[in-house]
């Protein structure tokens, strides 16, 4: 490839391709066979280029500038209209059960001062709060406490990937 | 974003609209041979620019991003219908006739058309758009590396063939 090349093919070539001209472009075309090939390659491709412009203003069917816009908004706002629906059960999920789901803790850990007091303040409390966890787990109570935490926890695994989805999409335009 | 805004930006992507849209539909013009499946393209084309556009990036760029997406729809097309065949093209252009201003010589229209698609592709964004290799690359997701010498090769069989059909004289290489 090398024996041929002109290195400033590429140059010449980009320049003539984009109209422009210069007494160096001039001066270089009548001492390079290479880039001369090009300027002909150049000016047989504009000429293609010409002939589908021509065709461009009898055939093409295109609408105008206006109207693509307004079916980009539409469909923007499907788009948008289409997310909301699907996250809709997300956000109802997010607006009362996690609420409610903590309220349900609180409630449990008030009724439950005195036992969680004792449990944490006795001496060997730290030691057996699995054993206390899984006696409170047996009573009525209990299992209240173990549904509240299971909801607490997940509204807040769903709001941290809520988050995270919301934080990584691009902004458009 | 206020509607000042809003008419600001309506107004630069008509500008930029009636500057591009031309030449890109004459791109896909003589990619396809078809003009209604160019319209079409052209006009998912925009759709999807207004949707995606970053509008801080200079021209050559977006016109660039114009490109890349109006080849992926064609690929996407030529792919699903398996119709553009050269014969097909052919057949096409015969039935269209010529354009009503710049008729090209149908040697050279014949030439031009029986290159394979991305051949096709290459010269145009190269010869006439006056893209750089890493710009084509971009648009035809190709490797950056392999455009300079594909795009030598391509220069000189369509100079060769340019020179059969009497275009370049014989004594200018």
């Amino acid at each position: 490839m090398s024996d041929n090349a002109c290195p400033k093919e590429d140059r010449i070539r980009e320049a003539l391709a984009r109209g422009e001209s210069s007494p160096e472009i001039s001066a270089h075309l009548a001492a390079c066979p290479r880039c001369l090939e090009t300027a002909a390659v150049v000016s047989a491709m504009k000429r293609i280029g010409n002939e589908a412009g021509g065709r461009f203003a009898t055939e093409a069917r295109i609408p105008d500038a206006a109207a693509l816009q307004r079916r980009a908004r539409a469909l923007r706002a499907s788009v948008i209209a289409g997310t909301d629906e699907i996250l809709k059960p997300l956000r109802a999920y997010r607006r009362f059960v996690l609420p409610l789901g903590l309220a349900a803790g609180l409630l449990t850990a008030v009724l439950n001062a005195a036992s969680l007091k004792s449990l944490l303040l006795s001496p060997t409390g730290l030691s057996s709060l699995a054993d206390g966890l899984r006696s409170i787990s047996t009573g009525s109570q209990g299992r209240l406490f173990l549904l509240a935490a299971v909801f607490g926890g997940l509204g807040l695994m769903v709001l941290i990937v809520l988050s995270a989805f919301w934080g990584n999409k691009p902004e458009k335009t | 974003m206020s509607r000042t805004d809003d008419r600001t930006r309506d107004q630069a992507f008509e500008a930029f609209y009636g500057r591009t849209s031309p030449g890109l539909w004459g791109y896909l013009y003589r990619m396809c041979g078809n003009g209604a499946l160019a319209d079409d393209i052209v006009q998912e084309t925009f759709i999807r620019y207004l949707h995606n556009v970053q509008e801080s990036l200079p021209e050559r760029q977006r016109k660039a991003f114009i490109y890349k997406i109006a080849s992926h729809l064609l690929v996407d097309d030529i792919r699903a219908r398996r119709t553009v065949s050269l014969e097909a093209v052919e057949e096409r252009a015969k039935a269209s006739g010529p354009a009503p201003s710049e008729a090209l010589s149908p040697d050279l229209r014949r030439l031009f058309e029986s290159l394979p698609p991305r051949d096709r592709s290459l010269l145009w964004l190269a010869y006439i758009e006056g893209y750089d290799h890493i710009e084509i690359a971009e648009i035809l997701g190709l490797k950056a590396g392999s455009i300079k010498v594909i795009l030598f090769r391509l220069r000189r069989s369509f100079a060769v063939s340019l020179k059969e059909i009497g275009y370049i004289p014989e004594e200018s290489s």
